[in-house]
């Protein structure tokens, strides 16, 4: 047969799944010599390189013929996306707070602060590469493995609109998803800090600071507002939308937290030094330090504030 | 871009439809190059890259049944409607006119 026909059925073997690479050449040989045959009958001569190019180019690239051969077609399918895209959502969201959260410690805290910032920066960038990958990967697993989610396939809206722990009410308004993670993981990254097991730098110009034992009056308030404040956002992400009884919880745990702000902004002497390493500017180190946290503080208690007046016009408005 | 939106409209259009058209005319034996003269001359064109696959995935859903066969001195893969295509191709026909006439009544 024709060199230009091998040479096409050669490319189209290198693409082809093996067991049925011979069986498929063999069809595929067949069918092309037939349409060379009919067409030469046609023009009662042999065809040129160029007609039979053209004949190979109607049956298409070798690799877009094969890949049509192959058991799968797609990664993941319309049934998984959708899960699929809100698990990948919601690990980009907590890699982006705790990326942001460290940015901005190295910010206020490291020597050369941009060049560490952008480290940090560069690192979770790597980070939300691999762990897309990964969630891809996890889901062609189960999309391959024809995986079935039946709690999606057993959704009863009777039992969104059940009620909570026996309180039920009309709902006001959708809350989307990413804000209720976006939420979730700034305070799961505030506990694990607040609880010491996640330890941010804690030096500033070479000296080592740390947090005074006045803080201890706060330890057990900031627990409960953040346990209690999880409570509320996984109810959040059960049942994502908006009741007065929920928005009034809300409220209360944000005029909590401003409360909790503003006293612990008016408190003295919450830093101090547990190691002077360079034994010179020690005390302008802490003053830099004092003026961060307070700084800080001052932003999460005009967050807080805002927060609180959206929650009373929620209310208040019909 | 419109051309490009009507191309990819028609193909999710052509999908089910090539389906229903290879089960239907399977029902008396044929192999690929013939099939494909024969949805030409009634009609629809279909390229061998799209046709020859499509009818791998339908014998390995158990739809077709298929067997290498000597004619004309050449051998050729003949396919023909298995006894469960010929059931499931009756309830997609039904599917289909059931479409087509609401279809109609819509259009």
């Amino acid at each position: 047969m024709n060199t230009l026909v091998e040479h096409y059925l050669l490319q189209l073997q290198t693409f082809l799944p093996a067991k049925q690479r011979d069986d498929i050449t063999a069809e595929l040989r067949e069918s092309i010599r037939s349409s060379v045959e009919e067409r030469e009958r046609e023009l009662g001569r042999p065809l040129t390189d160029d007609e039979l190019n053209s004949i190979l180019q109607g049956f298409g690239h070798p690799m877009l013929v094969a890949g049509r051969y192959l058991p799968m077609q797609h990664l993941i399918g319309q049934e998984v996306f959708p899960l699929y895209w809100y698990a990948l959502q919601a690990v980009l969201i907590v890699i982006a707070v705790v990326g942001g959260s460290l940015a901005g410690v190295a910010l206020l805290t490291e020597p050369r602060a941009a060049q560490a910032a952008t480290q940090v920066v560069a690192r979770f960038l790597w980070i939300a590469l691999e762990a897309a990958a990964i969630v891809t990967l996890v889901f062609a697993i189960l999309e391959q493995a024809k995986a079935r989610f039946t709690f999606l396939e057993k959704f009863d809206v009777r039992n969104v609109n059940a009620g909570i722990w026996g309180v039920r009410a009309a709902p006001l308004s959708p809350i989307p998803r990413a804000d209720t993670l976006f939420e979730i993981a700034t305070v799961v990254l505030l506990l694990l800090w607040w609880l010491d097991w996640v330890v941010f730098t804690n030096q500033l110009r070479g000296v080592e600071l740390r947090l005074s034992s006045d803080i201890d009056p706060f330890f057990y308030p900031v627990l409960a507002l953040c346990i209690v404040d999880l409570a509320r956002l996984g109810v959040d992400l059960a049942r994502p939308y908006r009741t007065r009884p929920r928005v009034a919880l809300r409220l209360v745990l944000n005029i909590a937290w401003l409360a909790l702000f503003v006293v612990v902004f008016r408190t003295d002497g919450l830093i101090e030094i547990a190691a002077n390493l360079r034994a010179d500017d020690g005390a302008a180190v802490l003053r830099t330090a004092e003026l961060v946290f307070r700084g800080a503080l001052f932003v999460l208690a005009l967050v807080s504030a805002a927060l609180v007046a959206t929650d009373i016009v929620r209310l208040v408005r019909r | 871009m419109p051309s490009e939106l009507i191309d990819k409209l028609r193909l999710e259009l052509r999908r089910g439809s090539l389906t229903i058209a290879v089960l239907a005319q399977l029902r008396s034996e044929h192999y690929g190059y013939t099939l494909r003269k024969a949805l030409a001359e009634l009609g629809l064109e279909i390229d061998e890259g799209t046709l020859y696959p499509l009818l791998r995935r339908l014998e390995s859903q158990g739809l077709l049944t298929s067997e290498w066969r000597e004619e004309d001195k050449r051998e050729k893969r003949f396919y023909r409607l298995s006894t469960e295509g010929r059931a499931i191709l009756k309830q997609l026909l039904e599917e289909w006119r059931a479409l087509n006439g609401a279809l109609d009544n819509i259009v």
